[in-house]
């Protein structure tokens, strides 16, 4: 029995109380948001794609300058909008950063529509563009995945599969400007210099 | 300074140092500069809006960035800039190789280069267009600074007048 999103995103939000989360917009920033909204927290309410050039752009900002650990959480859609980001984060290997993709193999925030991931592995293409992997099926295997992905230098891809549907969240109509100023002030206390 | 040397200089006296692109042979003798120069960190995106989301990153943890695209790959760009950097109110500048212009040999870059301060209009996005170097440091020190004060981002066009273009 795969566990939903909303379990899933409980589950990441409390492993990472210290560091950057960047969450993918739709259904997944609405239920992060309404079950354990946090400082450090970045919701991308609207930007299909970009959770993994931002978390690039973080790492690579973050270098040198702080232990953290830089985490995205994508979805099964958003990662294929970019797929491309793969190829840049492989290429590049920043070794904060560390990339969650919660898989329903649904474009979920849309109307349910299938995606290519009823086919192809996500996890396959992140590992052939040089991203270490792990394989995610419960609360328990991801759990375990976070803790051997922050044991070794990234860039680190954990692959979960999560059951359909959205759970019940209001929307997050929250000024972009108020939630992306909440972040920055979260992180300047996160970095040196 | 030539017009690559004004635009390096004015990034460093706004404190620019993360710069994404995607490579260009016009815009080449810039971001060649900056790749030689320690001051920043150059990185090469596959795709424009890729290189935004790089940008708004690197703007988030305190690191001031740039964008270098071509106008052709300006149409990639447009829903990262009206999705986030536009409600987000991120100012990150935009160096644009304006194609379509006077001496444009290619019929496929034509239309995206005429339309892109159109949609830069409709998105209410400032810009100015350097077809040669005549106060050129100003505009560019001037668009930086009215890029961080508005909080938006900013595009500085280059035309083939300014940097010599893609020779057929």
């Amino acid at each position: 029995m795969l566990v939903s999103r909303i379990e899933a995103l409980g589950l990441i939000s409390a492993r990472f109380p210290e560091d950057p989360l960047v969450f993918t917009c739709g259904a997944t920033c609405r239920e992060m948001a309404s079950r354990d909204r946090r400082d450090n927290h970045l919701y991308v309410v609207d930007s299909m794609g970009l959770v993994s050039p931002i978390v690039l752009g973080l790492s690579l900002g973050m270098e040198g300058r702080s232990d953290a650990r830089v985490v995205g959480v994508e979805g099964d859609g958003g990662m294929l909008t970019n797929l491309n980001a793969l190829t840049t984060i492989g290429y590049l290997r920043p070794p904060n950063l560390l990339l969650i993709v919660l898989d329903n193999e649904r474009y979920d925030s849309t109307g349910g529509q299938p995606t290519f991931t009823t086919r192809l592995d996500l996890a396959d293409i992140a590992e052939s563009c040089g991203l270490r992997t792990w394989r995610a099926t419960d609360l328990e295997t991801l759990d375990q995945g976070i803790s051997e992905a922050l044991g070794e230098p990234g860039p680190g891809f954990v692959h979960m599969k999560i059951a359909a549907g959205n759970s019940p969240a209001p929307l997050l109509l929250d000024d972009p400007v108020t939630l992306g100023d909440r972040f920055q002030r979260w992180l300047s206390t996160r970095i040196d210099g | 300074m030539n017009w690559a040397e004004t635009i390096v200089q004015a990034l460093k006296d706004w404190d620019t140092s993360l710069i994404a692109y995607v490579p260009d042979i016009s815009i080449d003798r810039v971001t060649s500069l900056i790749e030689a120069d320690p001051f920043f960190h150059l990185v090469s995106a596959s795709r424009e809006e890729e290189a935004i989301g790089i940008a708004v990153g690197g703007y988030a943890v305190g690191r001031n960035a740039a964008v270098f695209m071509q106008s052709s790959g300006f149409g990639n760009s447009v829903n990262a800039l009206a999705s986030l950097c536009i409600p987000a109110r991120t100012p990150i500048p935009l160096f644009i190789n304006l194609r379509g212009g006077p001496g444009e040999f290619n019929i496929a870059q034509v239309a995206m280069g005429r339309s892109t301060r159109p949609i830069l209009d409709l998105l209410g996005l400032v810009h100015f267009t350097l077809e040669d170097e005549y106060k050129m440091d100003r505009i560019v020190d001037g668009a930086l600074k009215l890029c961080h004060s508005n909080r938006q981002p900013v595009a500085i066009c280059m035309t083939q007048l300014l940097h010599g273009g893609k020779i057929a």
